[in-house]
């Protein structure tokens, strides 16, 4: 037992974050215009969003390692 | 000023698309790996009760032997103590009849002289007589002694087994003593693990229900936002199309 699956989980939400953040990215040469700006404004909103989601991930990860190593503690 | 082209336009709208999806099965994975967390950690700490409850079984039963060992020993004890007054006992009596028996030879002695310088056939007679009344009672006597040797040695047989039995009582018990103690602390450690693993798992679902939320707020925050981009995308396509559909 330990924390690889939600460290799995918080990778899939980061890869798609930056998945996003790509596509947009690569629309860059071919638009340039205000509308481009608030568009890469709400997409910096999602990625801001995410922060709190792998903060969490991992405090979460650090109590499930903690755990782990009390049980594995050979007694 | 604008400047866009369709191709972006969709390049962005594909990459909103893909983005909805990859998170909308995010929650129920999240869910998902949660249960499982949480299924491992029960099981953990219900193997750690178990073995607790095991090595206090068995402290039960190293007591149980260690109670019998000192009831063994005990009784052993005073069986050697009965024992051995028994055989003082009988040392004195031994003593007694060993004094009679040789006070009976020096009197059986004694007349034997006087039956020899004798020449009255009358006292002769007399002295027979009571020569051999002592020597019945010497016979009388002897078997006494023999029986009581006898006794002494069978209480000495049974009082060396009783020794040899409390002695290896007396080992067994420092063995069951020490693995009675080596349990006790085994016993202590496993309650100090299960404590803290059930204090930590108090810590890990507290935190699996905020990592959970967190998910949850990031799928819907994130959804409406990208819902927000691409519907306006969308708009923006179809005004473009419309525009290009113009025949000028």
């Amino acid at each position: 037992m330990n924390s690889a699956l939600i460290r799995k989980d918080v990778e899939s939400f980061q890869a798609s974050v930056k998945k996003l953040s790509d596509g947009v990215a690569k629309a860059s040469s071919l638009w340039n215009d205000p509308q481009f700006s608030a568009l890469s404004a709400a997409v910096g909103k999602i990625a801001g969003f995410s922060k709190d989601l792998i903060v969490n991930g991992d405090r979460c990860c650090a109590s499930i390692d903690r755990f782990a190593k009390i049980s594995e503690e050979r007694v | 000023m604008v400047s866009v082209s369709h191709e972006a336009l969709n390049i962005v709208k594909s990459a909103l698309n893909d983005f909805k999806t990859d998170i909308s099965a995010l929650p129920q994975q999240s869910d998902s790996s949660a249960q499982k967390i949480k299924e491992e950690c029960s099981a953990s700490i219900g193997q750690t009760a178990g073995e607790l409850s095991v090595s206090e079984n068995r402290i039960v039963e190293l007591k149980t032997q260690e109670q019998f060992l000192e009831d063994k020993i005990r009784n052993g004890e005073q069986t050697i103590n009965r024992l051995k007054e028994s055989q003082a006992s009988l040392q004195e009596r031994l003593n007694r009849v060993d004094r009679q028996i040789s006070d009976l030879h020096s009197q059986i002695s004694s007349l034997d002289v006087q039956f020899r310088s004798e020449e009255n056939e009358e006292f002769k007679k007399m002295i027979a007589g009571q020569i051999s009344s002592a020597k019945e009672n010497l016979n009388c006597l002897n078997d006494q002694q023999y029986e009581m040797k006898k006794q002494s040695d069978e209480i000495t047989v049974k009082k060396n087994a009783t020794e040899k039995e409390v002695s290896s009582a007396k080992t067994d018990k420092l063995k069951v003593e020490e693995k009675l103690s080596k349990e006790e602390i085994r016993r202590d450690k496993l309650q100090r693990k299960l404590d803290r693993q059930k204090n930590e798992y108090k810590h890990v679902e507290s935190d699996l229900e905020a990592y959970l939320s967190a998910v949850k707020k990031f799928e819907s925050s994130s959804k409406n936002a990208a819902q927000q981009s691409s519907s306006a995308l969308n708009e923006c396509i179809s005004s473009i199309d419309s525009y290009l559909a113009v025949n000028l």
